[in-house]
């Protein structure tokens, strides 16, 4: 009994393997569940929310790659689908060329079958600390926009943006709620520590220069609501 | 005008058959493609069974002849690009694996009012091997030894030359002919080979007073 609170959801399509592997996974402690198809694998994971996804290839109703291509290519704010989400892609075809598409193509780790129920729980031991590792550093992804609030590093489109340490926590108190509007008065006191209501002058002059050095993708960040506050982006 | 024509009906000739090889190379593969569903199916099957202590037993038996499928299924795949399936050795412990070809057995030898019986004296031998080739090996030895000897079956293991050496002993009481003698050739040649892969041999004799005992001898892998 390891799993704890975690949830697995297993997508494949042949009943009997998807049957014994929710009875190792529950025996596990795991709380599991079973999808049989690319579209109720996507419903499954934006109801559900699992931890980790237990992918095979060949499904019902089209083939798991177009499933963990649109949970890679999620920007976190159309859909509920967490790009991160941990993926062990389960596979009749053992060929490098296979495993290598499969890793190309984002999977965390890649299985042949017939696999070894002890290896796979191994397996997903292993994904399920890396992915823990990964969100407690809290990196916050928002479309092309990634924020890494331990290195303090911003990437746009995958390129480095450099800003100055009271613009970063600006962005980082933004990103944590991408379209939330926040007042003035909050982003003062949060960032700056002012207990009145100071000059928002200040505030004004830094998201103008975030805004600018966020400029070069195609959605616009750090959105003025004259009078109220800021936001980061728009909702979809 | 004739040896023009005999070129050409060559040529088709060996298109033909190229083709068939083709053809026949795709239809192997894709059946060995379609055996890793359900194996998959059945081994995950066995390791729930495997957590029910009554049927932990049977479970280890189960999982030994699953091994001996997917190997098979592996070389049939390979089969079609004209090669074995590749090894995939590891470190492992040889006793539970021939016990567990021992069970797999047992009901076979109870129907022809015999019985495995097992006699393990070496110390825990960890061996360097594909699990599922001495899955093969093993599962031969036995089955030759249920199928075409009879009688009590003896598993016996002692250390040999720095190795393990393990027997598989048969009475020879079962109706023996010249098929039965020729199942037992594709066996143990399987075997053979199978146990040449891991680094050991196989040597077979007839025993004093009647049967076969079949002697597999591997290297152990010491600890680094």
């Amino acid at each position: 009994m390891d799993g704890g609170e975690t949830q697995v959801l297993v997508v494949e399509d042949d009943e009997a393997t998807a049957e014994f592997l929710l009875d190792n996974l529950r025996a596990d402690g795991y709380r599991a569940a079973a999808a049989s198809g690319v579209g109720e694998g996507l419903r499954a994971i934006e109801v559900r929310q699992p931890d980790l996804v237990l992918l095979d290839l060949v499904l019902d109703d089209g083939h798991g790659l177009e499933l963990l291509d649109t949970v890679r290519s999620a920007d976190g704010l159309a859909s509920r689908l967490d790009p991160a989400l941990p993926v062990i892609v389960l596979s009749g075809r053992s060929g490098e060329t296979d495993r290598v598409r499969g890793f190309a193509r984002g999977c965390d780790d890649y299985m042949a079958k017939p696999f070894s129920y002890p290896e796979l729980h191994a397996r997903i031991r292993a994904v399920l600390r890396r992915a823990a590792d990964r969100s407690r550093r809290g990196v916050m992804r928002v479309g092309a926009l990634v924020v890494d609030p331990i290195t303090r590093r911003v990437h746009l489109d995958g390129k480095p943006v450099h800003l100055s340490a009271k613009e970063f926590s600006l962005l980082q108190t933004l990103a944590a709620d991408p379209t939330a509007v926040f007042p003035k008065e909050q982003l003062l006191r949060d960032v700056w520590g002012y207990v009145s209501m100071g000059n928002t002058r200040t505030l004004d002059a830094h998201a103008c220069r975030l805004r600018k050095k966020l400029a070069g993708s195609a959605r616009p960040f750090v959105l003025n609501l004259r009078g109220v506050g800021y936001r980061l982006t728009e909702p979809l | 005008m004739t040896t023009l024509l005999a070129a050409v009906a060559g040529w088709t000739l060996a298109a033909a058959l190229l083709w068939e090889l083709r053809r026949r190379a795709a239809l192997v593969a894709d059946a060995a493609h379609e055996l890793r569903g359900p194996l998959t199916a059945i081994s995950l099957g066995i390791e729930a069974l495997r957590r029910q202590p009554a049927a932990r037993h049977r479970a280890e038996a189960l999982a030994t002849e699953v091994c001996r499928m997917e190997i098979a299924a592996d070389d049939a795949a390979a089969a079609a690009r004209g090669r074995r399936a590749v090894a995939r050795p590891e470190r492992l412990d040889l006793a539970p694996l021939v016990r567990g070809s021992g069970e797999a057995w047992q009901p076979a030898a109870g129907r022809r009012g015999g019985r495995v019986t097992f006699d393990w004296r070496a110390d825990p031998a960890a061996v360097h091997a594909d699990r599922r080739r001495l899955a093969q090996a093993f599962g031969n030895l036995l089955a030759n030894a249920v199928e075409h000897g009879g009688g009590e079956i003896v598993v016996r293991s002692r250390p040999a030359n720095g190795g393990i050496r393990v027997e598989v002993e048969d009475r020879g009481t079962a109706a023996r002919g010249r098929v039965r003698r020729a199942g037992r050739g594709r066996g143990i040649a399987i075997a053979t080979r199978a146990l040449e892969e891991a680094g050991g041999r196989l040597i077979s004799f007839d025993r004093p007073g009647g049967g076969r005992v079949a002697v597999a001898e591997l290297p152990v892998e010491r600890p680094s």
